[in-house]
């Protein structure tokens, strides 16, 4: 827990210091100061320094706030600090290490073993880069940075543990909405308080539609989707809260950055974010005599930043700010993918190790606009897609009658009437504001975000109809690629709400803008008291992330305590073990736990992905060639005992852990075990240490001390 | 008394005032809620209306549920129910102490509050498990007619330990919040306290600035 706090009191520094140096509003800098840190840890790990990189920003980060409380006292720095939404991410942040470093939950679905557990855990067992660091499979190597970069950041002074990463995805959600309430001054908490429930209850909101028995969890998952909708969320109203602020934008460019390396496909909420940002740039919406009159008075030292804040008033400016904000979000992305994946996956290639192949996006692209245009004749899987999609935004199936609304997504209902929900958010943000210029503004990111929404949804159908293969469905996982965008245009809608609530109420005009200021305020409330109401209907607080019972995890737990005992019983200490895996009624889920539950040691890929003659995968099932008895050669890896040997000396296997195994593998590979599998039929071992090498390698029993699983 | 309660007024429209007394309010009308539960069924063991029972499936009537033998029990739908239609006075919790062949997916009690009410989905509660790996209802505090255990929600065999009515709580049962409640504890008084806030901004503008009133109005009295 104190890493934690330790990383919480870094990110605050660098918060503090953005505040007294740029004049940044304070709600603003933590997820300014979270990207910027996941950055850093992302570059020193391709440079192959993780660890004395990361090291050095802490101290940077001690460094900078000494000095900015050196320079500012510490009194004047905690008031610019104080305001509701700071306050919210402090308190909040500390909290939230305090709960989870008690209950300690642990992984529990499937893609936080085969992808976001894993990669976090390789990079702290490690302390490098998971794209480099040794594992038993290549493919996830080539995931984007962001979030294993900032659950690594959070626990770099500590052990590895599992809820660390759920804190450190919370700190991120906190930064979120922080940035959400920024623009909230402390003696205004009244916007401030329901503004902030509205912000926590988002990600529930946005992704549970249906009551559950079991305990549902969703801020304690690691998948990357609800992070990449915030960040979404959160670099949208970072933009438009510095412009309404009248502060620098730079600070909109790590976060951007950050958000191109959250996920392969939701590097498109990165650009449809810089894309609304060039388009807001474009339109001029402040006279150059107001801007320039009201820019804060500062001394020439600070040129560079006021430089940043004077520019989005001028055209130069402007066009400076559009190319960087588009930059930022294709420019980290493009170098990661093509030149250091690339490399490192070049390198992978000369070692002998293989990627799976897919079909490049561009080139499903470019299918699927020729099938859409009907420049090409449309594939079975394409009309079944489109068809599938268009039925789960438009209409849901209940008792076999079509209702409008889409199918089940969110606590609102299905895609229809998200979109629906925050188009009259943004019809009454935009009647509620005074200022003319502001709501066009607000008008043309709603049509940018619905533009961009068309978009990603067509990216999406691509991904389904030319990547995902027959065997995976027509539209899987269709709800979490969708809600995060949802996630994200639904905030910005609240945001506009509650700048139409914090309009300054002047006597002298008309009477009608008060009362749209106090009727944008009582709207916030409503929202606020909707969404708890239907949050407790939904998701009562017992079932959830805070209240779950302490045998949510139980199988889990005993999953691991099961892995200790292999790693105990294996480990000399001399060596990190490479394991190869068998169990003959593996789909490969097995594998992937096992794979993350015996790190640091090594779960090898058990096989050779293009061997001829099985499914072509790895681990766990086998069987001698002769003995496939008719069964389909997909269903086993083929290998003769000889190649069996062989593999494993190539490989470097020193255990071989027999999770499960059936007569057919007895008959097939008796003759390479020293007790001719006795003691593993007899259930007193798992464990085989490798002997020799080649045609002269065999395998004997480990003794374990405590009884097999 | 009325200066001190025009003081009180002016200090509560301090901003951080109206926030302090909600979480003071809150809390100790929560305290006061607690103290009153843990009293009133104290005082229904004392006199006898909150009484602890031992149950054994053969008390309830079966529906889609069979003996096999003692205690094992098949179900042989995915919807069994045990009908419990003599309850206690006071019904406050539900114990139930089971194992299954195989996932038993939703375990819910429903319950009635008047005679000839139809049990609905409106009307149940979900178990809290314990540590022990019994299911524990609580039930609201009202009066109970009737009970309805659906033990499962498939088609498994169940094996009955202890099925125990009001058994008795420790007295840190009644004051523990929970991880819920002091969730709740952080946010609500915030909550309330915006809300009046807002509530008493509106009202002082429209005192101050007449804002609903008609133009024609104040015309006529200018």
């Amino acid at each position: 827990m104190l890493d934690i706090l330790v990383a919480v009191l870094a990110i605050t520094c660098l918060c503090l210091f953005l505040k007294n140096q740029f004049k940044i509003s304070s709600g603003f800098t933590p997820l300014v100061a979270l990207s910027t840190t996941a950055l850093w840890f992302s570059v020193v790990g391709m440079l192959g320094i993780l660890w004395a990189g990361g090291l050095v920003w802490y101290i940077v980060c001690g460094v900078l706030g000494v000095f900015t409380l050196g320079k500012h006292s510490i009194k004047s720095s905690l008031a610019n600090m104080l305001s509701p939404a700071f306050l919210l991410f402090l308190l909040g942040s500390i909290l939230v290490c305090i709960y989870l470093g008690i209950r300690q939950p642990v992984l529990h679905e499937w893609d936080e073993y085969s992808l976001w557990g894993t990669i976090v855990k390789i990079m702290k067992e490690n302390n490098e880069l998971y794209t480099t660091a040794p594992s038993g499979f290549a493919w996830a190597s080539t995931q984007t940075p962001t979030l294993p970069a900032i659950s690594y950041f959070v626990q770099f002074f500590g052990k590895y543990a599992e809820w660390k990463i759920y804190t450190a995805y919370s700190i991120l959600y906190l930064s979120v909405i922080s940035a959400l309430m920024a623009t909230v001054p402390l003696r205004k908490y009244q916007v401030a308080v329901p503004l902030g429930i509205v912000g926590l209850l988002t990600p529930w909101f946005m992704t549970v539609y249906n009551r559950e028995y079991e305990a549902k969890l969703v801020w304690l998952s690691s998948y990357g989707d609800i992070p990449a909708g915030m960040v979404f969320a959160g670099v949208l109203v970072l933009y438009f809260g510095l412009r309404t602020k009248k502060q620098p934008l730079w600070p909109v460019i790590p976060v951007l950055a950050a958000l191109a390396l959250i996920k392969d496909n939701t590097f498109v909420f990165a650009l449809a974010a810089a894309g609304i940002m060039v388009l807001d740039l474009l339109l001029d919406w402040r006279k150059k005599k107001d801007e320039k009159s009201s820019l804060p008075r500062v001394s020439p030292t600070k040129k560079i930043a006021i430089l940043g804040n004077s520019a989005q008033y001028t055209w130069i400016g402007r066009i400076i700010y559009m190319v960087l904000f588009l930059l930022s979000a294709i420019a980290p992305y493009m170098l990661w993918t093509n030149c250091y994946i690339a490399g490192v996956v070049a390198a992978r290639k000369s070692a002998g190790i293989t990627d799976p192949n897919s079909l490049s996006p561009f080139s499903a692209l470019l299918a699927g606009t020729k099938m859409l245009f009907g420049l090409e004749e449309k594939s079975t899987r394409f009309t079944e897609v489109w068809q599938e999609m268009w039925k789960s935004f438009l209409w849901n199936t209940t008792n076999g009658n079509k209702r409008i609304g889409g199918a089940p997504l969110s606590m609102l209902g299905g895609g229809l009437m998200i979109v629906f929900v925050i188009t009259v958010l943004f019809v009454f943000a935009i009647i509620l504001l005074k200022n003319k210029k502001v709501r066009v503004r607000i008008g043309v990111a709603y049509g940018a975000m619905l533009l961009c929404f068309i978009g990603y949804t067509y990216e999406i159908f691509i991904s389904y109809v030319f990547i995902f293969g027959d065997g995976q469905g027509l539209t899987p996982s269709y709800n979490r690629y969708m809600y995060g965008y949802y996630i994200g245009w639904f905030l910005l809608a609240v945001y506009f709400l509650a700048q139409a609530a914090l309009q300054t109420l002047n006597p002298q005009e008309k009477p009608i803008y008060a009362i749209k200021t106090f009727v944008a305020q009582g709207a916030i409330f409503a929202f606020a008291g909707v969404m708890m109401l239907r949050t407790s209907m939904l998701l009562p607080l017992y079932n959830s992330d805070i209240g779950y019972t302490q045998d949510t995890f139980s199988s889990q737990k005993i999953e691991q305590n099961y892995a200790d005992v292999l790693n105990q019983t294996m480990n000399s200490g001399a060596q990190t073990e490479r394991i190869f895996y068998v169990n003959q009624t593996d789909n490969g889920e097995e594998w992937f736990l096992y794979h993350y539950l015996l790190l640091p040691n090594i779960l090898d890929y058990s096989g050779i992905a293009t061997k001829a003659g099985g499914p072509g995968g790895g681990g766990g099932t086998y069987t001698a060639p002769e003995l496939l008895n008719g069964e389909p050669a997909t269903n086993y890896n083929t290998y003769a005992p000889l190649e069996l040997q062989e593999y494993m000396t190539d490989a470097g296997i020193t255990y071989v852990f027999l999770d499960e195994i059936d007569d057919r593998f007895v008959d097939s590979y008796a003759s390479l075990f020293t007790d001719g599998l006795q003691q593993a039929k007899n259930g007193a071992t798992v464990l085989y240490k490798v002997n020799g090498a080649g045609s002269s390698l065999m395998l004997s029993p480990v003794e374990m001390e405590v009884a097999v699983r | 008394m009325k200066e001190k309660w025009t003081s009180f007024i002016k200090w509560l429209q301090k901003p951080w005032a109206l926030v302090l007394a909600c979480y003071v309010v809150v809390i100790v009308v929560s305290f006061g809620v607690m103290l009153s539960q843990f009293v009133a069924d104290k005082m229904g063991i004392a006199n006898g209306t909150l009484v602890e029972m031992n149950l054994t499936p053969n008390d309830f009537e079966l529906i889609e549920l069979e003996q096999i033998e003692g205690n094992l029990y098949q179900s042989t739908l995915d919807d069994p129910q045990m009908i419990l239609l003599q309850v206690p006075q006071t019904v406050r919790t539900l114990r139930l102490e089971s194992s299954y062949s195989s996932k038993p997916y939703e375990i819910d009690l429903y319950y009635t509050t008047k005679p000839g009410q139809d049990y609905s989905k409106t009307m149940r509660v979900w178990p809290v498990i314990q540590s022990d790996g019994s299911y524990l209802f609580t039930l609201p505090r009202t009066h109970i007619e009737s009970l309805r255990l659906d033990p499962a929600s498939a088609a498994v065999q169940i094996e009955f330990g202890n099925i125990t009515l009001n058994e008795q709580q420790s007295v840190i049962h009644y004051f523990n919040p929970g991880w819920s409640g002091l969730v709740l504890l952080l946010i609500m008084p915030a909550f309330i306290a915006a809300l009046l806030r807002f509530v008493l901004i509106v009202i002082q503008y429209y005192k101050k600035n007449k804002i609903f009133v008609n133009k024609s109005q104040t015309n006529q009295k200018s």
